[in-house]
């Protein structure tokens, strides 16, 4: 078996992960495993545009018209945006961390291609760079680097993590991974839906791995949809391309079917990302009641435009000629007039694996960044994901690296290693089942997507977890076909099957639990934001084999009246909010 | 969108560390990539065809492999009647 040993092991290397390595290697030895090309896989590079910072320091940096902003008040609005779910500490840690975090991404050459008062515009593909630049001239030295490498499971001996064993895809070996202590940076778990927009290796590992390890996930019924996705043709499936174009939405009948009572909630929704929110919610309410296309979408079109200002669009985006030939002839079939169906797609995952400020989870010597982890935003995500994970992932590098120093490499507990080689070996050694992991997959997409998506209800949630507890059964007693060991696609998808089923049933085991509607969280047979009850966290963790939930205050400072209002009320009043809050600083 | 079928040649790994190209016939509904014809037939007809993925994109480059001869990015690569395609045989 190869073994790699080092202070710290990183796993994931999209940005929380990249960021994390750099940090820890300043002061210790760092390996950093990646089921994908090192530094270029995950969700970092498909992420769109913007990476954010309060104004103020922006200003400093020669960007933003707005240096009366301050961490503080920009955390304020989190706090609103997050329907003030949000961990506080966690708040005051990414607002505070955002400014210099931006400003050494821009000194490793991060592109700029526009500003707003807390945003530069750039790409996902531009802070990979920076990232990549950054541990060449930086910590090269002190990383190993690891391709291609599926990580099964952390290693605990004694309550405390001391490695994680995964499996090399080209060769099918076994790899070790020994070290003091472990950061989990592997995303969220995009590829249970139907219809997502993340990367083929965002399968929740981390959290499944973290969650069989005993660790405590939190807020994970929070899934943002990004609206407006192409669910065809197939080779565009999954495109966020028209979310950032302009267009009309509408249902099969033709009729445009947003609209806006309150003018504030409409200038909310057509300039900042609270568009996700209210899109996905309108158009789902189409699909539901049977207004949707085929597909389960709706439709989206550029017809209004005229001839002229659709040629004109091509200069503002340069990603026009993306994907060559074939996607230029769908926009000239949207230019002559034609609707492609699109729908919401599961894009971002608010909950996961439960962090303090210094990014240490539940378990010494474990610690998550970026999206698998979870607190930060609440019950809604306005703010960037792409400032969450290099903020996280250096304070996860930094902790790691210094609490790594103080101790020793721990010894294994061989009969953990044991179980989970063994677990592995009967899954190959099984003799054919009765149903395959391309089919469970299908189903447990199915089952997220319909069941669990942006509308919810109790009795469509308790079907949910049913189904899923049979997903789950079969997953255990599953076979392969491919029974050689170097290149088994299969095998990769049967380990992402466990953690995916994990990752959606404690979501709906939560979602289920929590019977109030709040940001991302649409319960349509509890439509109202009951703040008395329901202005806490659901926390999960593992006792023997069974999930359970526990309900934890929210750490915060501010104070809310414990009533209960509507949910399109509370969007109203959390607008109204936004714009007062706005007004005062200025 | 008409739907249609396509034969396509691919490399698939055996048992015993051996590799042959097999023939597989995909059905195509409109236009589509190398990487959803070689999602189909590992999901559909045979679940030994292996191939690396992530963005799907043509950012990521893990999906970069033997097309006709040539080093493609299969998400980018439309899939056509007869194409040759050694999934496996991609940067390394």
């Amino acid at each position: 078996m190869q073994e790699h040993k080092s202070d710290v092991l990183v796993i994931g290397s999209g940005g929380a992960g990249m960021r994390a390595a750099i940090e820890a290697a300043r002061t210790a030895s760092v390996t950093v495993v990646s089921k994908g090309p090192l530094g270029r896989s995950g969700a970092t590079v498909l992420s769109g545009a913007d990476i954010m910072a309060d104004g103020r320091s922006l200003h400093r940096l020669g960007y933003s018209d707005r240096p009366d902003d301050s961490p503080e008040a920009w955390a304020r609005d989190i706090l609103v945006e997050g329907f003030n779910l949000n961990d506080e500490n966690l708040v005051d840690m990414y607002t505070r961390y955002a400014g210099p975090r931006v400003e050494e991404l821009l000194g490793w050459g991060m592109s700029v291609r526009g500003t707003e008062e807390r945003a530069l515009i750039t790409t996902g593909m531009s802070i990979c760079a920076a990232l990549r630049r950054g541990l060449a001239q930086e910590a090269s030295h002190a990383v190993t680097r690891v391709e291609g490498v599926t990580v099964f499971d952390l290693l605990v001996n004694h309550g405390r993590v001391v490695g994680a064993l995964g499996m090399d895809f080209t060769t099918g070996d076994y790899v070790l991974f020994r070290a003091k202590a472990v950061i989990l940076a592997t995303g969220g778990w995009h590829q249970a839906y139907r219809f997502n927009a993340g990367a083929d290796e965002l399968t929740g590992d981390g959290q499944g791995m973290a969650y069989r390890a005993g660790a405590e996930l939190i807020d994970m019924e929070m899934v943002t949809f990004a609206p407006n996705i192409l669910l065809a043709p197939p080779a565009h499936r999954g495109s966020l391309w028209f979310y950032i174009l302009p267009g009309t939405l509408l249902n099969r009948q033709g009729d445009a079917f947003m609209s806006w009572e309150d003018p504030k909630v409409a200038k909310l929704a057509l300039t900042t990302e609270w568009n996700k929110l209210l899109f996905s919610k309108a158009s789902m309410r189409e699909v539901h009641e049977g207004r949707g296309g085929p597909l389960g979408g709706v439709y989206f079109s550029m017809k209004h435009l005229p001839k002229n200002l659709f040629d004109g669009l091509e200069k503002d985006y340069p990603s026009w000629r993306f994907q060559g030939d074939e996607f230029s002839g769908l926009m000239s079939k949207m230019r002559d007039g034609y609707a492609a169906e699109v729908g919401p797609a599961a894009e971002y995952f608010e909950g996961g694996i439960r962090i303090n400020e210094r990014c240490e989870t539940s378990i010494p010597g474990l610690y998550a960044a970026g999206e698998c982890s979870g607190g930060l935003f609440g019950a809604n995500r306005v703010a960037a994901a792409t400032t969450e994970m290099v903020v996280e992932g250096k304070i996860a590098g930094d902790e790691a690296a210094r609490g790594a120093l103080e101790l020793e490499i721990f010894p294994l507990d061989e009969a953990q290693l044991g179980e989970i080689i063994d677990k592995q070996e009967e899954l190959i050694a099984r003799k054919k089942g009765d149903v395959s992991v391309f089919e469970l997959r299908r189903r447990l997409r199915d089952i997220s997507y319909d069941k669990m998506g942006v509308l919810r209800d109790g009795d469509t949630l308790t079907a949910a977890i049913a189904e899923l507890e049979e997903v789950g059964q079969a997953g255990e007693g599953l076979s392969l076909t491919t029974k050689r060991r170097d290149h088994n696609r299969e095998w990769i998808e049967a380990i992402e099957l466990r953690n995916m089923v994990q990752c959606v049933r404690l979501s709906a085991l939560a979602a289920l639990e929590r019977t109030e509607s709040r940001g991302v969280h649409v319960r349509e047979d509890h439509p109202f934001v009951d703040n008395q009850t329901w202005r806490r966290h659901l926390v999960v963790q593992k006792n023997k084999d069974h999930p359970v939930l526990v309900s934890a205050p929210v750490v915060s400072k501010t104070v809310l009246p414990l009533v209960r209002v509507s949910y399109e009320e509370s969007i109203v009043r959390a607008v109204e909010t936004l714009v007062g809050q706005r007004q005062e600083e200025t | 969108m008409s739907g249609k079928e396509i034969t396509v040649e691919i490399r698939s790994c055996g048992e015993n560390g051996t590799t042959s190209y097999r023939q597989y016939t995909i059905p195509i509904d409109g236009e589509t990539s190398v990487l959803n014809a070689l999602e189909y037939v590992h999901g559909h007809v045979d679940p030994t065809v292996s191939y690396r993925s992530s963005c799907r994109r043509g950012v990521c480059g893990a999906c970069l492999m033997t097309i006709n001869a040539e080093k493609r990015l299969a998400c980018e690569t439309v899939v056509v009647d007869g194409m040759k395609i050694d999934p496996l045989a991609g940067g390394e």
